[in-house]
């Protein structure tokens, strides 16, 4: 279940003096009270209060954060009784105390509009580096760090697959959402396309920032990325479907070390092994021969042209020569090159056979796919992300006992994404374990607190559990956060129409 | 100065009332929603779709402009669209039909579970409704005109935009009880030559009280789940029909704008913008196509087909801001067809849409379990055939038209077609998944023409169509109860087992499923037939269609 927009909802709601947290993903939280509690914020609603951890918050404007204080003791009592407060570790007087609480108010209110006015398009920030240009949405600090990852892969990929940028050339635009919503608003990208490299004049990049699993983001990024690295080798050709969208995803699977600042390649794209072993399950295998001819690549020809891609990059017998195909077929002028849309060249697939062949030393094409797909037979998955799929997938095909132990594998495996939790606690429920479907919800509302729907599979799983007042409070905590969204309201209403 | 600025410096004019002399056109008072304008010189209010709740008006430019950069023409099109803050609460409420709890009684027939989700202001609006490139907010100030709040706003779309980049003006007027929003769309390329129109536009857009009796009818558009009597027989279900069909229509009427005339035939309401010569063909047609159904396909079901409305807009842009609409003004009840006068010469393929719908509507109405059956041969070959009928001295006349005799040309040449047989229990994905889609589906129209025309003279394929629903339905019954009885299997208890059940499901996909079902109404409908009945068959149709 995707979560709605959580901004869109708070400000409609939004009482004349409130409170508002910044988080750490461009998130804003705006409501009537917030106030500070140990290690993070409380957020008071009527049906209830929301506790944001402070290592999620990058900014607070909280409208009263002084209160009356109670003293701990006798020399604190006479302090008081002085007219002195404590303020910040200090003990100041009262008048002191105001003046700093309205200047750290005034300054937290000039950082909340500055922070929310970059959110919209129009006053996005823009950073020059090297070799981009970035126009973004995100707060600055997490731009930062995909400016130096961007900066290093256009080093590394030029420099490994031998291609020389024209240095007078324009600075590719890279345009940076905080979220998905903004994104496709303002790409204008179709639903489904999670990035974009335009690579006709203007070219552009266009990706967003995913807070539940930015690893995805990371993705699409050195997908997209990748297209605009190889459009770099010859801007008039129009690469085949399988060459340019499976080295993508090759590249996509790549890892970044912030702080070594080094790059990983070569990593199992887990997402696409899923799709694969999907599809061995089936005994449907895609043939090579008709993969190479395809005009356009659906999900699951990505799935395959990628494996074979790996097969190829990670093989001491394939890497070099087949990346020597890969530039030959842009720039080689023994290539023949038929004209395709525009002023684009593009080769024949029978043309590419032939290269492929030629480069990679095969006579039999049928033995390269069998080579391939005995290649594919030996991946295995190995992260939480892969099972965190793998159980999404059993779970659309009705495996309930496998996607229970996928789902579990995922946390043992350690994973952070707050939609595992709450998926897994749903199972959990719908299995009758009711005391781990709570541990697993709340485990889903502390990693992300602002999703309504959290607290409605909690409060669903408190009722199970026997605690019917609790259940009922979370759910009407969840209609408040989220008073805007039908199919919230369906689902805490629906639960009544169906009951007898 | 940018554009917002400029609007704003020439603001206090509008105190002095020194802009009225540019509109010679009627004032625009919408006494229902509460607010007045004038709507620029020359431009046609467009009317709004019957299950519209969000627009109150649109009103169509008299000018097209181009756009040089992609090539492409764009006609503003000036629309008001009300927020009003007492809008329908997510989900349905607490009460069911009869004003007693949910959970007391539980959903009873004629329950409504609303699942729209209200559009929360004008940015909402937009973000959830337009889809002509990506877009964003590029410029914003809150005024005041008299004692009204208004704010100005200007959306920029420049991302991925094929028309050619757009800019629109909006103003947003915040009542006690909402928002009321005046918007216009012009080519980027166009703004200098039409800001002072459409500012002067806005200028005029005043609040009035609002009128609850000139409130309109709200026929209940967007996503909804209903619950519908199970055990409803034909009357009952003729009555609700009727009933939605009078709402419909009235609302459609009381909608209309001045210029448009209404006309009620045996079987529609007929809502006109072009030429009544134009209108009376169209009529005829429909009539025409409507009664052919019920003469050949009017024993199928019991249903009572609703009466539907036909839309005749003046031209192509007239239709296509017609059918710029909220995201969720559309409804299971509607019976509409919109087609427009086409002055391309491409009338043609308005007939055929007009009599695709009309079959597509008669079905659905008639025996809905019965149309969601129908083999891809069938239904796609019914679909042509009538669709490409044509009405020649008050008789429809089924003939090809030009795309379906080339293809017919090519596929004879190609040597594309399928023995008859084998044509009956091809699935949808056997039809379509491969390079000869096209003529497979060509091929299954010739066979209907065949058919239901020079077939007809011979005794064994007279009624071959008839038969093959009459057992097709019965497979479905059969289908139906041995599904009920079947005892279900209990959950796999180890992951083998789920495993072992999964691979079997795997293969036995759609796919699958329909080419049982196929064998089963071909078994029951030509058990009898041999080798030679299909050869003759097959000799028969193929004589026919060389």
């Amino acid at each position: 279940m995707k979560p709605l927009s959580l901004l869109l909802a708070a400000v409609f709601a939004l009482p004349a003096a409130a409170d508002t947290l910044q988080l750490k993903d461009g998130r804003f939280v705006d409501a009537a009270k917030i106030v500070e509690a140990d290690g993070g914020y409380k957020v008071i609603y009527s049906a209830g209060e929301v506790f944001v951890k402070k290592d999620l918050v990058v900014l607070a404007q909280l409208s009263d954060s002084s209160g009356n204080y109670v003293p701990k003791n006798d020399e604190e009592k006479a302090k008081v009784e002085k007219g002195l407060v404590p303020y910040e570790g200090k003990w100041m007087s009262k008048a002191d105390r105001d003046k700093a609480v309205a200047k750290k108010a005034d300054e937290a209110k000039k950082a909340m509009d500055e922070a929310r006015k970059h959110q919209e398009w129009r006053d996005r920030y823009i950073t020059e580096t090297a070799h981009f240009r970035f126009e973004y949405t995100i707060p600055q600090a997490k731009c930062k760090e995909y400016q130096e990852l961007m900066e290093t892969y256009f080093s590394e990929f030029t420099r490994k697959w031998g291609i020389k940028p024209d240095p007078k050339a324009p600075k590719l635009p890279v345009c940076f959402y905080h979220d998905e919503d903004a994104y496709y608003q303002v790409s204008g990208a179709p639903y489904g396309a999670i990035g974009y490299f335009r690579f006709v004049a203007p070219i552009e990049l266009n990706f967003y920032y995913d807070r539940n699993d930015e690893r995805l983001t990371l993705d699409v990024m050195f997908h997209e990325t990748n297209h605009y690295l190889t459009h770099l080798l010859n801007p008039t050709f129009d690469e085949p479907a399988w060459v340019i969208e499976s080295l993508a995803e090759y590249y996509g699977a790549s890892t970044w070390d912030a702080k070594t600042k080094k790059m990983t390649v070569g990593n199992i794209q887990e997402g696409r092994l899923v799709v694969l072993q999907d599809a061995m399950a089936g005994d449907e295998w895609q043939g090579l021969e008709d993969m190479i001819k395809m005009p356009e690549f659906s999900a699951l020809q990505y799935a395959w042209g990628w494996s074979f891609v790996h097969m190829l990059m990670e093989s001491k017998k394939y890497s070099a020569p087949f990346q020597k195909f890969y530039v030959a077929l842009s720039t080689d002028k023994n290539v023949k090159r038929v004209p395709y849309q525009g002023d684009m060249l593009q080769c024949e697939p029978d043309e590419v056979i032939k290269w492929l062949k030629q480069y990679l030393g095969v006579k039999d094409m049928k033995a390269l796919e069998k080579e391939w797909h005995d290649y594919v037979k030996t991946l295995k998955l190995q992260s939480h992300r892969g099972y965190e799929d793998a159980a999404q997938w059993a779970e659309r095909w009705g495996l309930r006992i496998k996607a229970g132990r996928y789902y579990k594998t995922a946390v043992e495996k350690g994973t952070q994404n707050p939609l595992t939790y709450d998926d897994y606690g749903q199972w959990l429920l719908r299995d009758g374990q009711n005391d781990e479907a709570v541990k697993m919800l709340e485990k889903a509302c502390e990693l992300d607190p602002l999703n309504a729907y959290f607290y409605l599979h909690l409060g669903a799983a408190w009722e199970e559990k026997g605690e019917k007042d609790k259940g009922e409070k979370l759910k009407k905590l969840a209609l408040e956060m989220e008073p805007n969204d039908p199919m919230l309201a369906f689902q805490v209403n629906g639960f009544k129409i169906r009951k007898k | 100065m940018t554009a917002l600025r400029r609007a704003f410096a020439v603001l206090p004019v509008l105190a002095l009332g020194a802009q009225l002399s540019v509109f010679a056109q009627g004032l625009h008072v919408d006494k229902g929603n509460g607010f007045q304008f004038q709507p620029p010189k020359g431009w046609t209010q467009v009317p709004i779709q019957v299950e519209e709740k969000w627009i109150a008006t649109k009103w169509l430019s008299d000018r097209k402009y181009d756009d040089k950069e992609s090539g492409f023409t764009h006609q503003p099109l000036m629309r008001v669209i009300v927020f009003d803050k007492a809008s329908v609460n997510p989900g349905g409420g607490e009460t069911d039909s009869a004003g007693g709890k949910k959970e007391e009684g539980g959903a009873k027939p004629g329950d409504e579970i609303d699942l729209s989700r209200p559009y929360l202001d004008y940015k909402d609006y937009l973000k959830r409704n337009y889809h002509d490139g990506g877009f964003y907010v590029s410029a914003e100030k809150e005024i005041k005109i008299g004692e009204t709040p208004v704010t100005m706003l200007e959306v920029k779309i420049e991302k991925l935009v094929q028309t050619g980049k757009k800019r629109i003006f909006c103003w947003v007027f915040k009542a006690e009880w909402g928002d009321l929003a005046i918007e216009c769309e012009v080519l980027e390329q166009s703004v200098e030559k039409l800001q002072a129109t459409v500012i002067n536009a806005f200028k005029t857009f005043k609040l009035i009280t609002r009128d609850p009796n000139a409130k309109k009818t709200d026929v209940g558009g967007g996503p909804k789940l209903k619950v519908v009597d199970p055990n409803e027989t034909p009357e009952q279900q003729k009555k609700r029909r009727m009933e939605m069909e009078d709402v419909m229509f009235k609302k459609a009427i009381a909608d209309l704008p001045k210029d448009w005339t209404t006309k009620r035939t045996p079987h529609f309401l007929v809502l006109n913008h072009a030429g009544a010569k134009y209108q009376e063909k169209v009529i005829a047609h429909a009539e025409a196509v409507r009664n052919w159904l019920d003469r050949e396909f009017g024993d199928i079901g019991p249903g009572y087909v609703q009466g539907c409305i036909i839309r005749i807009c003046k031209d192509r842009d007239e239709e296509r801001a017609f059918s710029r609409g909220s995201g969720d003004s559309w409804s299971s009840d509607s019976r509409e067809l919109v087609t427009s006068e086409s002055k391309d010469g491409l009338n043609e393929y308005e007939f055929q849409y007009l009599g695709r719908g009309l079959m597509n509507m008669f079905f659905h109405d008639k025996n809905d379990e019965l149309y969601g059956a129908l083999p891809t041969w069938l239904e796609s070959g019914l679909r042509e055939y009538i669709g490409t009928a044509v009405l020649k001295g008050g008789q429809l006349n089924f003939v090809p038209d030009m795309s379906e005799k080339e293809t017919a040309r090519e596929g004879w040449q190609k040597n594309k077609y399928k023995p008859v047989r084998s044509l009956f229990e091809m699935t949808s994905k056997d039809m379509f998944g491969g390079e000869d889609g096209r003529y497979i589906y060509g091929q299954c129209t010739s066979v209907v023409r065949y058919l239901m025309g020079p077939g007809k003279a011979n005794k064994k394929h007279a009624a071959l169509i008839k038969d093959y629903l009459k057992y097709l339905l019965e497979v479905v019954a059969e289908n139906d109860k041995a599904a009920r009885a079947a005892v279900p299997k209990g959950e796999a208890k180890t992951e083998e087992e789920e495993e072992e059940e999964f691979r079997k499901r795997r293969k036995q996909d759609w796919s699958a499923k329909e080419k049982e079902f196929l064998q089963q109404v071909q078994k029951k409908t030509f058990g009898s037939w041999t080798d030679a009945d299909w050869a003759i068959l097959h000799a028969a149709w193929e004589k026919f269609a060389k």
